[in-house]
């Protein structure tokens, strides 16, 4: 059975008005409509660009966020339906990695007492209830015991135990995220959301970052939710990969089928989109410029969501008919009316796009080699 | 901050030489590179944020001025009977002076700043009044400080952590506040007086009420701000309970604000009450001279003995400038674009 | 490119900022590159390299005080060879804008909130280039346009906040060309963008040097971003270049540890999933001071007892591809690199918390 299955859920927030009284004039579909499914032991990555709704995703699984509508299945519960206290024991099982490494932790705690504060929130470790003895021996054990799992953490991420008296301020932007990684791994969790895990750090820092993951994955057998724009590092980590626009998955498949054949659009320009730091597969990469800017999630187009920029429009049918993301081949899925005749080359780009999609040349342009690209 | 390495290092001590002259080579650059990066000291072990502040402080002129008159005037005050060299009542020297005759006795080698109008030593009075204007200033300060916390925190908590209960308690709370802000302070001080009589406790209550809004605008101000923090968020991903989360988070990291205007209202208090007591609403009892009641005494007397409205004006002056120039560093030494 | 004097000289630059009680930092510390026409020079590396206080120290944009600026930034200018940073402020400001141009991160921070977009752009076009009203107006939509801004001018009219973050780049970069400068600094403009964006205005500045025949001069941290557009590249690390080489032998064989660190820390897109990545380890708060050998010793797993003694000098090794590294990759001695370091010799970032 898998870990977490999300159904058809919708996060929308009101948009609100009004000088004494808020009238709720509109919504803000941050998620609208996504149904994906993790299996234990796996990493699930959720690529997108700013504004399409995976951030809001992540926090509605814990709801950290109010879920409008929709059912997250953990285990064999409905975390949509629990009420706030049942939740917050829930989350002992499912804990967040977040972004930016400095803002996440207390200023004002010490390490030590960050890492504990799960620990004492959900009252783990310690002796067990039946053995006897008196409340203070028992408020002795139980800290020592604490304190033996919070070094455990610190250590499992490759920090010491002298760490503990320290301030968050006192670290570098690589050892913050160790200790935000510790401070998710103390509550010996089922499913780590890892919100931009390494987005705010430095390129060589953010590398052992992803290994110090991965490293952990293999050691305690983690399920990750791995939520990032960075499409080479959700790639580099992930065994499935989605990828979200304006609120919905378009498209989800294996890492490596997604690279091999990217069927959405999106995906496609998205991919063309990623620099590879190899100057003769930059050479050669084609790329596809979208035009335009995301449209606003509170007011998004009719049909398919994509339309507006989509190279592979069609009359009618993508206008009006939102697209279900249905099974194309094997595990690969995808939300596109046309993905098999556009792989096919059956259905090719419009006119007006075909000359935003920059072919490679293999050589340079400006050094020889005739004209350079021409862009609108 | 550097481990000497030599000690994890299989080849650290002694193995030079002879059969691994590979690994001597090892250890010898292994022990150079530990001492070029062993130079950097360790500093700050475990500084909180207040810490820091503190010595951040300690090197601003300004923080140190501010400091010195704020530590004189508090222990003037604890040990003004101890100080002051005469009764403040007494009139000992009431047959010297004539306030109608234009009769007046300036500083001397017995009184160091002279008499009053009624004979009595100037200097003695100062030295009492520090206290009762030390008090003032510090349960008015405390009354709006009290309240205003417990307003603005309970908003704020509500607001960034209650959802849309919270949110319309919150906004509830703010309009009380609102129109709490809109009540002139004299006003209220003189409906106080004449609900309780004019004294000192009146003074208090106008002064601290005055005060109310602006901490609890503050401190709401800050809770919510706070809130939005992704280090509110990760605690409830933690699962740590929401009154924790409040008290144990948001609180703390948004005291600084507060605790600096504390000592800003200090200064503001003790000129709002030196206001009042100018006004006749202070305490009229004669034992307890008081810096405002004195500043009214002598405006009678303005034009033959100026001397006698200058003291308490200048003791009043220096005292509210000394707890602001002590609040303006603080808040400076604690403002996250300052630290590093 | 085929002229005999490169348009920029920056030679031996360095940024020293003074402290009050500490020591002084050397933010820069003798950078050298050469800029030409029609060509992209790169300077790569991560926070705390020093490579936008070089870009500000060219544009005369750091403070006047609290700081020493050292070096020489020779640039050839219509009246003769000036060096930038020997120029007074006033001289600067007049370059600034007439030949050079600076294309800043943060596009919503570097333009005015309350002026609309048009008359920042018609601004700089009255300043240097004497065009004022209908003229103006008319050139500032054009430049719009030629940076891929639709209905410019509707969009002159309007205030930073109602463009998307991609257009107040396109803005940004329209005012940066507006007098056809010779030299663009572009410090990290992409990094706020979104990748899509990203591609957009990549291609614009690709454009821009192929048919203006500007110098860019472009600073960033993404080696993906470098090898799509830079001809040459200068890795900056701890305030001085550690490998400097044009782009395709820079890639193909770097020889400088920390450029094939940096190499092996980025996840590539066209990399099989679980390719383990080769980062280097510590971080930059591990360095030493060049003073007294290779600020990246400590991270370093090939360096030797010579690495202590003195900062390495830059090499050429071979042509245009050099290297600041007594013991280069690809060259070591077999018999020192046999000996696998432990990593806890120097004691990994983590193992000092």
């Amino acid at each position: 059975m898998s870990l977490l299955e999300i159904r058809d859920l919708k996060v929308h927030f009101p948009i609100k008005r009004g000088v004494v009284f808020d009238r709720t004039i509109g919504h803000v579909r941050a998620v609208d409509g996504v149904s994906l499914t993790i299996e234990r032991g796996q990493t699930y990555g959720l690529v997108g660009e700013s504004g399409c709704g995976k951030t809001t995703l992540g926090r509605a699984v814990l709801r950290l966020v109010d879920i409008t509508e929709g059912q997250v299945v953990f285990g064999d519960r409905n975390l949509a339906d629990l009420d706030t206290e049942t939740i917050r024991r829930e989350r002992r099982h499912l804990q967040m990695v977040f972004q930016d490494p400095l803002g996440s932790l207390n200023p004002r705690q010490n390490i030590g007492s960050i890492l504990l504060e799960g620990l004492q929130a959900h009252g783990i470790g310690g002796p067990g209830e039946e053995e006897d003895m008196s409340p203070r021996e028992r408020r002795a054990r139980t800290l020592q015991d604490q304190r033996a799992r919070v070094v455990d953490a610190l250590e499992r991420v490759g920090l010491s135990a002298k760490a503990l008296s320290r301030y968050p301020h006192e670290f570098s932007g690589g050892q913050r995220q160790r200790i935000g990684i510790a401070r998710a791994l103390v509550l010996r969790p089922d499913l780590i959301i890892c919100d931009e895990p390494v987005s705010a750090l430095d390129v060589s820092i953010q590398a052992q970052v992803l290994n110090l993951l991965e490293g952990l994955q293999k050691e305690l057998g983690l399920t990750y939710l791995v939520i990032a724009h960075d499409l080479a590092v959700v790639r580099h980590v992930s065994d499935v990969v989605g990828v979200m626009y304006l609120g919905s998955l378009v498209e989800e498949a294996s890492g490596d089928d997604l690279y091999e054949t990217p069927m959405h659009p999106y995906t496609r320009s998205l991919m063309s989109a990623v620099p590879v730091p190899d100057p003769e597969v930059e050479d050669a990469r084609e790329r596809i410029l979208l035009a335009g800017d995301l449209p606003s999630p509170a007011a998004p187009p009719p049909g398919c969501r994509f339309h507006t920029r989509c190279p592979w429009r069609q009359e009618e049918r993508c206008d009006t008919e939102r697209p279900e993301l249905r099974t194309v081949r094997g595990t690969h899925k995808v939300a596109c009316h046309y993905a098999e005749q556009i792989l096919s080359g059956q259905i090719r780009p419009n006119e007006e796009y075909a000359k935003r999609i920059v072919h490679g040349t293999g050589t340079r342009p400006g050094t020889g080699a005739g004209e350079g690209p021409d862009t609108a | 901050m550097t481990t000497p390495p030599s000690s994890q290092n299989p080849a650290g001590t002694g193995t030079r030489g002879g059969a691994a002259p590979l690994l001597g080579r090892k250890a010898a650059k292994v022990d150079r590179l530990a001492e070029l990066m062993g130079e950097r000291g360790d500093d700050g072990h475990g500084a909180g944020v207040w810490r820091e502040a503190f010595l951040r402080m300690r090197r601003s002129p300004m923080a140190i001025s501010g400091a010195v008159i704020v530590t004189v005037f508090v222990l003037v005050a604890l040990f003004s009977p101890l100080i002051a060299p005469y009764s403040p009542t007494a009139q000992t020297w009431g047959a010297e002076v004539f306030p109608n005759r234009n009769v007046f006795v300036g500083p001397r080698a017995e009184n160091l700043l002279g008499l009053d109008n009624l004979g009595r030593d100037q200097f003695s009075r100062m030295v009492i009044g520090a206290r009762q204007t030390l008090l003032v200033g510090v349960v008015a300060t405390l009354v709006g400080f009290c309240v205003g916390a417990l307003l603005g925190g309970s908003a704020g908590a509500a607001a960034s952590l209650g959802g849309a209960w919270g949110r319309r308690f919150d906004n509830v709370v703010m309009r009380v506040i609102d129109m709490m802000l809109a009540l002139p302070t004299l006003l209220l001080a003189v409906t106080v007086a004449a609900l309780i009589g004019p004294s000192l406790t009146t003074v208090m209550i106008a002064v601290g009420v005055a005060q109310i809004p602006i901490f609890a605008r503050l401190l709401r101000g800050a809770m919510i701000s706070q809130g939005s923090r992704d280090y509110v968020l990760a605690a409830q991903a933690l699962g740590v309970r929401k009154r924790r989360i409040a008290l144990a988070h948001i609180l703390p990291n948004s005291m600084g604000p507060v605790i600096v205007q504390s000592t800003l209202t200090l200064a503001t208090a003790i000129i709002d009450a030196a206001a009042l007591s100018y006004l006749g609403l202070g305490n009229p009892d004669p034992a307890f001279p008081e810096w405002g009641t004195m500043l009214a005494d002598a405006q009678r007397f303005l034009s033959s003995a100026p001397s006698l409205a200058v003291y308490p004006a200048l003791a009043i002056i220096v005292t509210a400038l000394g707890f602001t120039l002590l609040g303006e560093a603080m808040r400076e030494a604690l403002d996250p674009k300052v630290r590093k | 490119m085929s002229s005999s004097t490169p348009l920029l000289t920056v030679d031996e630059l360095s940024v020293v900022f003074h402290r009050r009680g500490a020591d002084d930092v050397r933010a820069v510390d003798g950078v050298s590159f050469t800029l030409e026409e029609g060509r992209v020079t790169g300077l790569v590396g991560e926070s705390g390299c020093g490579k936008s206080v070089t870009s500000l120290a060219l544009m005369g944009l750091l403070p006047s005080r609290g700081l020493t600026v050292g070096g020489s930034a020779r640039m050839r200018l219509p009246e003769g060879e000036t060096d930038l940073l020997a120029l007074s402020p006033r001289r600067m400001r007049d370059l600034r804008g007439a030949q050079l141009a600076m294309i800043f991160q943060d596009p919503l921070s570097s333009l005015n909130p309350v002026i609309p977009i048009g008359l920042q752009v018609t601004e700089i076009l009255r300043r240097h280039r004497g065009l004022r009203g209908s003229a103006a107006r008319k050139e500032a939509a054009d430049l719009l346009h030629r940076v891929g801004i639709p209905d410019p001018t509707r969009r002159l009219r309007e205030y930073p906040h109602q463009l998307s973050g991609g257009m107040r780049q396109r803005a940004l970069i329209a005012m940066a060309v507006a007098c056809r400068p010779k030299l663009m600094i572009a410090d990290e403009p992409t990094t706020a963008l979104d990748v899509t964006i990203q591609a957009q205005i990549l291609e614009l500045l690709r454009d821009l040097v192929v048919e203006e025949g500007t110098a860019l001069l472009m600073i960033t941290h993404d080696l993906g971003v470098v090898a799509g557009l830079c001809d040459d590249i200068n890795v900056l690390y701890a305030g001085r270049a550690v490998e400097a080489a044009p782009r395709s032998p820079l890639f193909a064989e770097p020889t400088h540890p920390y450029t094939v660190g940096l190499l092996g820390s980025v996840p590539r897109l066209d990399a099989p999933r679980g390719e383990p990545l080769t980062p280097v380890r510590g971080s930059v708060n591990d360095n030493i001071a060049w003073a007294d050998g290779c600020a990246f010793a400590p991270r370093c797993d090939h360096y030797t007892m010579e690495c202590l003694r003195g900062a390495p000098e830059l090499v050429h090794a071979t042509g245009e591809h050099a290297h600041r590294c007594v013991n280069p990759v690809g060259h070591a001695k077999a018999a020192d690199r046999a000996v696998q370091e432990s990593p806890a010799a120097v004691g990994d970032e983590e193992a000092r918390g």
